[in-house]
């Protein structure tokens, strides 16, 4: 079962169940990585400016999205 | 054809950020977006792309990034996002396998399918497309 298929019925329990599975998953991270989520009140936020190969490559990405859309 | 489609500004808002909803395959997420006119690139979390139903491995396109992101693996990812009342734009994302950073609207391409006036004195952004 996927994540995103495995949401909607996480929804969908009750705040109690909610918080078991809460506890349950919790115990299955490393301390280390909890205590990161946890104990940051700020998140950096980035700005990723420079990437020019990385948006080169998705305009490429939508152009031959565009061109297969045209021949479809 | 043009339409637009305005959004509140709040003053305790320190960045300008809109709700939107992506969809991929059979599923839907809504989030808030920077947006974000100094990012090359529309950047898609890892986790949201999961919730939406993309499956990593079968991402073929690889985008290397740079600066702070440059040891997060990121690859394209094409996803629709409904804005307000918009009609639906398919955009492409660089998913990236990070998760303490925001969902971003960037150059490539949300900036290129939509125009943007931030009216902070007003308190409204104002998203306008032209079809």
């Amino acid at each position: 079962m996927s994540l995103a298929e495995l949401l909607p019925l996480v929804d969908n329990l009750s705040q109690l169940d909610k918080l078991s599975l809460f506890k349950l998953l919790a115990a299955q991270v490393p301390d280390a990585e909890l205590q990161v989520i946890f104990s940051a009140s700020e998140y950096p936020v980035y700005s990723p400016y420079d990437l020019t190969e990385a948006a080169n490559i998705l305009m490429q990405m939508i152009r031959d999205d565009q061109k297969e859309a045209t021949h479809a | 054809m043009r339409s637009t489609f305005e959004f509140p500004f709040s003053e305790d808002e320190a960045l300008p950020t809109i709700p939107i909803t992506l969809s991929y395959a059979n599923f839907s997420v809504s989030a808030n977006a920077l947006l974000d006119s100094g990012s090359t690139v529309n950047l898609l979390l890892y986790d949201i792309g999961l919730r939406l139903g993309a499956i990593w491995e079968e991402q073929t396109v690889r985008l290397p990034l740079a600066g702070n992101l440059a040891r997060v693996e990121a690859k394209g990812l094409f996803v629709h996002v409904q804005i307000g009342n918009l009609e639906s734009v398919r955009l492409a994302f660089a998913w990236a396998q990070a998760a303490h950073v925001p969902l971003i609207l960037g150059q490539t391409n949300f900036f290129r399918e939509f125009d943007v006036c931030f009216q902070r004195s007003q308190r409204t952004i104002e998203i306008t497309r032209f079809h």
